[in-house]
């Protein structure tokens, strides 16, 4: 399974993959919103876990973008941070499938992945 | 003249008679209106009726006023004059006219606040790419390379952090002498901040065979109010220098409460270097240059001239003072005193480390100098009880015999001994043993509470006064205060460190790969200190870009278990994001730093510990 990670914080990224190339995915990382969007462009994906707040394009300008332009129903997990309900929300209405707040236990997602991956 | 100056003339009553075209272009009158006006910068609502009138007292006395005055054209923008207003004086000496040269300076004024932007930049600029230099050079030396790729590799290193230090040194030497550059008043826990530094200065002495020690005043209150920055500054910076001109020897850094008034207590920091390795013509070198020293009084030990800059400045303008000193050729002593503010209130994040008695001392070892079979048996008791390592010295022969047989982290020492007193014995300690055994804590236990008697033995040296008869808590407290307030600090591997990173949320990731764990570690360590520069430098500037910052920083510590800095940090990034001021916030942001200096130092030492684990 070939999964997108976008998410600006280098030592969360780096974290990110290494535990999930450790349960054996396939991983791609950007660390902006302008080389995701990129990617999300060229490439198709099993699964996309983003960061709300990073830099060019925000995490819900990339939602939108995988629903509204690419027409895509890839599985979308959002991290968020304390303090962001409300973009939470948005996410959600802009057709994200999942949440997990910051900091997270990196085996809760695991099991959140798995859980997207089988609908 | 006429073409670069504004100039006119006014009578004795401040009048004006004569105006230059330069000056009616300022004012966008006519020369006829201007006659019999009064000069435009005295009308330009800058400055007071008081302070113009002080002005004309002078030049009625006929001196010559030199001042930059702020004056507002009728189009609304701000000029800066440098004027000169020469009176010239009639046959009885008294002043009848003013001729009035004024220069327009104003746009070197407004180059000054652009170098200060730039200089952020510049900063920034610069430091991004050496950084990745630094990192590159570091990732190829471990790509398996043959001896002489080796051996340039590890010159690149070394001349690449040498610029570092340079380019960082300029950076600091600018920022000091730009106009805004002001110390902080914050609380400052000076004990904390140099057992610190010590540590990390141990991490990175590496090969040379030097012994570092601190020595600290248990008079120092954990909490002044000073600025915690650059005091770090000046003690690095005394420190790398003792580094680099030191092989074989000891570096001594003491802390002393000097003078305490009723608000104010001045402190006094030594850092001293003795080489013992010196051969007789090293010693003639290092007297040249220090003579030399003397004279260009930029150059101590070390290479850098502009580290030394820096110190003394940051010491002179922190209205410090300091004074240098050679010692028989083989190393120097440099002192320095700076006055701080008390703290009146203590603040959470700058509590001292407290030492918990039992488990924590186990480790150390005590001297105990006692003649009387009695007394021998109650400490006997009292160390079997609390766990010290012991050895007994009858008398103060015996104790200067097994301080050089054996190493100790403390002495108890009796004063009323047969043979040799104890007053002797310190002072023999203090001046006849090898380093770094004559810098042992030394606690006098005497029956004797003359304050006199008791200062001497301060002076000569001991760490700290016990009386008999004592209670049991009380030897233990004291221990336990002159351990950690004065401790030896030996090579890195002092066990039990208790360091407030906890790698717990990271190897929820890791699940125990070292690699892994390194490879963030490393991140953290030489990333951190260039995301704080940054966040200073929006800190009062701009709100929402270090509110962002913060909010990356805070996953980063987050996942090293810094629980109390990540506290902070969300604690500021949700203040700043609510408002625009920053004033309330001085104090916190000022801890951040802190906190994080040491979290970097808690990620170094535990880099070297995971390295030399790993190879085992």
């Amino acid at each position: 399974m070939k999964i997108l990670v976008i998410e600006d914080e280098v030592m969360v990224l780096k974290s990110i993959e290494f535990k999930l190339k450790k349960e054996g995915f396939d991983v791609i990382t950007a660390p902006d919103g302008k080389v995701a969007h990129e990617l999300l462009s060229k490439e198709t994906f099993d699964m996309i876990i983003t960061d709300l707040m990073i830099p060019y394009y925000s995490g819900l300008e990339l939602i939108n973008y995988v629903r509204s332009e690419l027409k895509s129903k890839v599985p979308i997990i959002v991290l968020s941070a304390m303090g962001q309900e409300e973009s939470i929300l948005e996410a959600f209405r802009l057709g994200a499938n999942d949440y997990m707040t910051k900091p997270f236990i990196p085996n809760e997602l695991i099991i959140r992945i798995r859980k997207e991956a089988l609908r | 003249m006429d073409e670069v100056a504004y100039v006119l003339i006014t009578d004795d009553k401040g009048s004006i008679t004569y105006v230059n075209d330069k000056y009616c272009k300022l004012t966008n009158c006519t020369r006829e209106e201007l006659t019999g006006q009064e000069i435009c910068i005295f009308k330009s609502g800058y400055y007071t009726g008081e302070f113009i009138e002080n002005l004309y007292k002078e030049i009625e006395k006929g001196n010559i006023s030199k001042n930059v005055f702020k004056y507002k054209t009728k189009d609304g923008s701000v000029l800066w004059l440098d004027t000169t207003i020469l009176p010239l004086s009639d046959e009885n000496k008294r002043p009848e006219r003013f001729f009035t040269v004024m220069f327009d300076i104003t746009n070197p004024i407004n180059n000054i606040e652009l170098k200060e932007e730039y200089r952020t930049e510049l900063s920034h600029e610069i430091r991004t790419p050496l950084h990745g230099l630094l990192s590159m050079v570091d990732l190829l030396s471990e790509t398996g390379l043959n001896h002489e790729q080796n051996d340039y590799i590890s010159y690149i290193k070394e001349t690449s952090t040498h610029l570092e230090h340079l380019i960082n040194d300029l950076l600091l030497a600018i920022k000091i002498d730009s106009d805004e550059f002001q110390f902080e008043s914050v609380p400052l826990n000076i004990n904390h901040l140099v057992v610190s530094l010590v540590e990390l200065s141990n991490l990175q002495k590496s090969i040379k065979d030097i012994h570092y020690l601190f020595r600290i005043d248990q008079n120092i209150p954990p909490a002044l109010l000073g600025d915690p920055i650059y005091l770090r500054q000046i003690l690095v910076n005394l420190l790398d220098n003792a580094l680099k001109g030191t092989e074989k020897g000891t570096v001594l850094i003491q802390v002393k409460s000097v003078e305490v008034t009723s608000d104010k207590q001045t402190v006094e920091f030594q850092v001293s270097a003795t080489d013992s390795s010196i051969s007789i013509d090293k010693q003639k070198e290092i007297h040249e240059r220090l003579t030399f020293a003397h004279e260009k009084s930029t150059r101590l030990f070390g290479e850098s001239g502009m580290s030394m800059i820096i110190v003394k400045k940051l010491i002179v303008l922190q209205k410090g003072t300091f004074s240098y000193e050679i010692i028989d050729g083989t190393g120097y002593v440099f002192t320095f005193r700076i006055p701080y503010k008390k703290d009146t209130k203590i603040n959470e994040f700058t509590q001292p480390p407290t030492v918990s008695t039992g488990q924590q001392l186990t480790k150390y070892k005590i001297l105990i100098a006692e003649d009387d079979k009695i007394n021998q048996l109650i400490y006997k008791k009292q160390m079997l009880k609390f766990n010290f390592d012991y050895k007994l010295a009858e008398d103060g022969f015996k104790t200067l015999e097994l301080l050089q047989q054996e190493s100790f982290d403390l002495i108890l020492l009796d004063m009323q001994m047969p043979g040799m007193n104890g007053d002797e014995v310190l002072q023999k300690i203090r001046n006849e043993l090898p380093e770094p055994t004559r810098h042992i804590p030394v606690i006098c236990v005497s029956a004797t509470i003359q304050p006199e008697i008791i200062n001497t033995l301060m002076e000569t040296g001991a760490d700290a006064y016990l009386t008999k008869p004592y209670k049991e808590n009380e030897l233990i407290e004291i221990i336990e205060k002159t351990l950690s307030n004065v401790s030896l600090v030996k090579e890195a591997n002092q066990p039990n460190q208790s360091t407030a990173v906890n790698l717990d949320p990271l190897n929820q990731f890791a699940h125990g790969d070292v690699d892994f764990i390194l490879e963030i570690l490393e991140y953290f360590r030489s990333n951190t200190p260039i995301e704080l520069e940054s966040m200073q430098q929006n800190f009062k500037t701009n709100n929402a870009e270090l509110s962002g910052q913060l909010h990356k920083y805070r996953s980063q510590v987050s996942l090293l278990g810094l629980d109390k800095l990540t506290r902070l940090t969300l604690t500021l990034e949700t203040a700043l994001n609510e408002t625009n001021s920053f004033e309330p916030f001085q104090n916190d942001f000022k801890n951040l730093l802190v906190l994080s200096q040491e979290a970097i130092v808690d990620v170094a030492r535990l880099i070297i510990k995971f390295k030399t684990e790993h190879t085992l």
